[in-house]
């Protein structure tokens, strides 16, 4: 669990000046002042003691073992010293030197030695150009940030250092501890993929907390997230989502962004939260550091008045994960006996606004009593005659004693400050708005429902996957990176999946025969690779009856096409057969810079990009997010049919989505790819694919 | 002594291209050989001569000795043509003839380059007709195969020069054509008394533009290394979409030169991360650091150019549709594909020539 890095037994400081202006004597006395036990080496070319420490003039020059080596001197002179604390069987480095990969040109070509050094000597690296590294368990603070943060369980990672600064410094006046804080700088060699898994499981940290503004290695993330998450909810905010935003990002980071959508479906696919904005994020801390984990999902809410109630029951009802609990009669009972006849006894219990702490006390008590119950939102409004610190400890001993978790809403702000460092001191997470509390409520509810989902299952196949890579070879060998129709047919029918009959013909005689061959009706569409949008110049026609109608169809289409385009190269005619109409779905792929493919799955035909109704999710996915997939769908009840009419056969959709799943990962060069129609003919009737079109890298 | 005269209907079918494929091959199987072009109508003029560009090139790159003067020794300039409306004719089938004679000299085959259209040459009676009749010369005709009406223009050579059409070669066959024209059309021209030589599948690359030649015609400064710039430009496309759009935009063409504004770091992110040949920036705006450090990575050149982006893609948009062969890895590719696709032996029989 990078030891090394977090709870090293001995520190050298490699540029720990005795002039205080010096960033290397303000990591030193960071290191000094806040307690580390271990022991601690300035490393200095010409001093002899450094804030009353003897110093050295090299880590070889050190008399003992070492195990980590903070690194604070100019860039240039980096590499030698990796060598000296490689001699010296230096396990852990920190380096807060810029002037890296961030600077580009040389500043690339040195980190790309720096990193093959330490790989070179088996060691782990945070930075370069980072703020440092903070662990309050074993008291290190190997960071020039100005101070040391409050203990907490709450481990915290993020790509910007000066974001590290700020968040420590408001930290200080919200109560919020930390158990770990590293800023990832350029993540060379530790990122946070390694801190994932060096933070899973850590007894000293409840919630992983992460801000980040790209990925390094998106498969990688993916999979290490899987798992934390399985132990420790990991909560990420991720900047760099609107369009505007993403091209600031790309220019900040020099790589490409990942689309929003990737992230989006990369998050939920692993079980990390996602907070939208930085109050979001510890919103969600809080509540995971401070309270048990919820076991269900119904909510009691207990308020003094009206109207912070129904917005806490709207918010549960709008949380998709938590829904108001339903208290049994004697609990009913219970709350009859001990509040006003004018109280409301049913779910959200209001205590009326004259209520003291003994009617929360009776209230909290006989809610959390219920089996029925698995955690409560509790608001409060400041009244005249509120005894308001009595009624903050009498909701953290309730909370304590029944083990469900509790949030509050202490509405207002001048009159209840000492009620809120209670219950602040109490670790019970307080919210100025009663949505928020809910949100960090519903988040923990995500993460349960998370943890209890079965192991995924992946289906695989029968395919002919050597074709399609013959056929991927010839495509590359003419310098194309456009499939043909009938090249993405042949892809689309060696994977499986079923497609109408279609021939190509070339002249009249042709599509009379093919179409005779087919059976009538026919579909007959221009082919060539320079018409795009075949219909819009009456490249198609639908319905075709006989043999002479074949021909002159031939003749009209390849008469357009070329009016159309005269230097478009037109290929022929394809004579398909005509399916039958059914429910007409999209299935695309995009491979995403970072996360890699990316599958879009929606209703299909010519309205898709009005409706925007697609959901995503990154292959491969599992027969349980196929199935989820297509059911988060906004017109997902058309599939299963409105108004009388017949469901779809949504297990074939499904399976041609896990079809492609297969065929992107068996083929990383699709960088792109779309069914569209899939049309989906009734349960049990099977779906076939009417259009597709692949591109290769 | 063999000769063959290389014809076409139009122009940019690859002629040049046909002449230096075959003769390359014809010296690699041992012959002495010989290359002319009796009548050039477009001409070069450089500094101290004027010249036909294409035989100076094949010349050039065959290594021939004979002179330019007698490889091209008919030049249709504006003054020629004046003097001729003034009634000052002189004797080009004399010229022809006599240089021909130099040429043909020791040779075991000349290889004459036709005009780009059978009516070419009217003006000095020096039509592809009356140079096959003058030189004794059976006709290759280079068609460009793109219709099925593209057969009526070889039966109407046909009809034309009779006999002395030794047979066709179809270029730039698209690939879904290729079984049409194997299954049907070679069997009707053969039935018609036309062989078919060669059929050749339209390529990509012979299309492109070198990145070499961009810059030279854009100027401009370029940056990354010169070796890089012997990348083929297949198609142009021009950055200046949303960033949301732009991936799935240059996913869609390999190869291609990306024309983009140099402040929009986004879109030339994405650009390198496709296939990308050079990336070629408007507005003397240099681009960041790290697009340097990807385009390094990559390898692939950047041309500065201060040209707003509209006119620079109209610049760069004339260099497509005219190309030459003139580029080494282009030729190579040429050859290649004539080597596979071409049935020498069945020209040599029809030649008369054997190969030792």
């Amino acid at each position: 669990m990078l030891e090394e890095i977090f709870a090293p037994q001995s520190v050298a400081i490699v540029g720990a000046s005795p002039e205080p202006t010096r960033l290397g004597h303000s990591v030193l006395k960071n290191i000094v002042q806040h307690g580390f036990q271990g022991r601690i080496y300035p490393i200095h070319p010409s001093a002899q003691e450094v804030l009353d420490l003897s110093a050295y003039a090299s880590v070889l020059d050190v008399p003992d073992s070492v195990d980590l080596a903070v690194i604070v001197i100019p860039a240039k002179y980096v590499l030698d010293v990796i060598d000296q604390c490689g001699q010296k069987g230096i396990r852990g480095l920190i380096v807060i030197s810029a002037g890296f990969k961030e600077v580009g040109g040389h500043g690339k070509e040195l980190e790309r030695q720096l990193l093959a050094k330490v790989q070179h000597y088996g060691m782990r690296m945070v930075g370069p150009n980072c703020l440092g590294v903070i662990d309050t368990i074993s008291r290190l603070n190997a960071s020039f940030a100005a101070l040391m943060p409050d203990d907490g369980e709450i481990a915290f990672m993020s790509q910007s250092g000066a974001l590290c600064t700020a968040t420590l410094d408001w930290s200080k006046t919200q109560g919020i501890g930390f158990s770990r804080f590293v800023s990832l700088g350029n993540k060379s060699d530790v990122d946070e993929v390694a801190l994932l898994r060096a933070w899973n499981a850590d007894p000293h940290s409840k919630v992983i907390l992460a801000y980040l503004e790209g990925i390094s290695n998106g498969p990688a993330f993916i999979a290490a997230a899987r798992e934390v998450t399985k132990n420790t909810p990991v909560v990420a905010l991720k900047s760099g989502t609107t369009v505007a935003g993403t091209r600031a990002a790309s220019s900040h980071t020099g790589s490409l962004a990942g689309s929003e959508s990737a992230y989006e479906a990369a998050f939920a696919q692993s079980g990390i939260l996602r907070a939208r904005t930085m109050g979001e994020l510890f919103d969600l801390a809080m509540a995971f550091s401070y309270q048990p984990l919820i076991t269900g999902n119904r909510v009691a809410i207990v308020t003094n008045a009206g109207g912070p109630g129904i917005i806490a029951t709207d918010a549960i009802e709008r949380s998709g994960a938590l829904k108001m609990a339903e208290f049994s009669p004697q609990t009913i009972e219970c709350l009859k006996k001990h509040l006003p006849a004018s109280a409301n006894f049913y779910n959200p219990i209001d205590v009326i606004g004259d209520a003291r702490s003994d009617r929360y006390e009776a209230a909290i008590e006989a809610a959390l009593a219920d089996p029925g119950v698995d955690g409560a939102v509790v608001l409060f409004t400041p009244q005249a005659i509120s005894d308001t610190e009595q009624t903050a400890l009498v909701i953290s001993d309730l909370a304590a004693k029944h083990n469900k978790p509790v949030v509050t809403s202490f509405m207002g702000a001048y009159s209840i400050g000492s009620a809120l460092e209670l219950l602040n001191q109490r670790r019970i997470p307080n919210y100025q708005f009663p949505e928020r509390a809910v949100q960090a409520l519903a988040a923990m509810a995500h993460h349960r429902d998370w943890r209890q989902q079965p192991t995924p299952e992946y289906a695989t196949f029968d395919v002919d996957r050597d074709r399609v890579r013959k056929l991927f070879e010839k495509v590359r060998e003419s310098r194309r990176v456009e499939l043909g129709e009938l090249e993405a047919r042949e892809v689309i029918e060696a994977y499986g999946m079923r497609l109408p009959q279609s021939r190509l013909a070339r002249t009249p005689d042709e599509a009379a025969q093919i179409a005779a061959e087919i059976g009538f009706p026919v579909v007959m569409k221009i082919s060539s690779p320079d018409i795009l949008h075949k219909s819009d110049i009456g490249g198609v026609k639908v319905g075709v009856s006989d043999t002479t109608a074949a021909r002159d169809i031939f003749e009209l289409i390849e008469y357009r096409a070329r009016k159309y385009s005269p230097d478009a190269s037109i290929w022929g005619v394809l004579v398909q057969e005509m399916v039958r109409k059914g429910r007409e779905m999209l299935v695309g792929i995009k491979r995403d810079p970072q996360f890699g493919p990316l599958i879009a799955v929606g209703m299909g035909g010519i309205y898709v990009e009005v409706l925007r109704d697609v959901a995503f999710r990154l292959a491969p996915v599992s027969r349980q997010e196929v199935a989820e997939q297509i059911r988060s769908i906004k017109t997902f009840p058309l599939l299963r049919g409105v108004r009388g009419e017949q469901p779809a056969d949504i297990a074939a959709a499904e399976e041609v989505v896990l079809r492609v799943s297969q065929l992107v990962t068996d083929f990383p060069e699709i960088v792109e790819m779309d069914i569209n129609p899939l049309v989906v003919h009734n349960q049990g009737e099977g779906a076939i694919v009417l259009d597709a079109r692949i591109i290769l890298a | 002594m063999a000769t063959l005269y290389v014809a076409s209907t139009e122009t940019f079918v690859g002629k040049s291209a046909v002449c230096l494929g075959v003769l390359n091959r014809m010296r690699r199987d041992g012959f002495n050989i010989g290359y002319m072009k009796p009548v050039s109508v477009s001409v070069k003029h450089t500094p101290d001569a004027t010249i036909d560009e294409d035989s100076a090139f094949i010349r050039e790159t065959l290594g021939l000795e004979a002179a330019l003067e007698h490889i091209s020794p008919v030049l249709i300039t504006p003054s020629v043509a004046e003097s001729i409306l003034r009634g000052q004719a002189s004797s080009f089938e004399r010229k022809v003839k006599e240089a021909y004679e130099i040429i043909a000299h020791g040779r075991d085959v000349v290889v004459l380059e036709g005009t780009n259209t059978w009516a070419e040459g009217a003006l000095v009676a020096l039509t592809a007709d009356q140079v096959t009749d003058i030189l004794e010369a059976p006709g290759l005709l280079i068609s460009r195969y793109r219709s099925i009406l593209s057969i009526d223009t070889i039966l109407s050579v046909q009809r034309y020069v009779g006999d002395r059409l030794l047979g066709v070669m179809l270029n730039q066959v698209e690939e879904p054509h290729l079984e049409f024209v194997e299954s049907r059309v070679i069997p009707f021209l053969e039935e018609r008394g036309i062989p078919v030589i060669g059929v050749l599948p339209f390529d990509r690359m012979l299309g492109g533009v070198s990145v070499t030649e961009f810059q030279e015609h854009l100027g401009g400064q370029l940056i990354g290394q010169s070796e890089w710039c012997n990348k083929i430009v297949d198609s142009l496309m021009v950055g200046a979409m949303g960033a949301e759009a732009g991936l799935s935009f240059f996913r869609r063409r390999a190869n291609k030169a990306v024309i983009t504004g140099g402040d929009r770091t986004d879109l030339q992110l994405m650009a390198l991360e496709t296939s990308t040949s050079v990336l070629i920036l408007t507005g003397n705006i240099r681009p960041t650091t790290r697009i340097l450090d990807l385009a390094e990575e990559r390898e692939v050149p950047i041309i500065l150019v201060s040209d707003d982006t509209l006119s620079a893609v109209e610049r760069s948009e004339r260099l497509f549709g005219r190309v030459r062969l003139h580029y080494e890895t282009k030729l190579q590719r040429f050859i290649e594909l004539m080597d596979r696709h071409f049935n020498y032996d069945r020209l040599y029989n029809m030649l008369g020539l054997t190969t030792s």
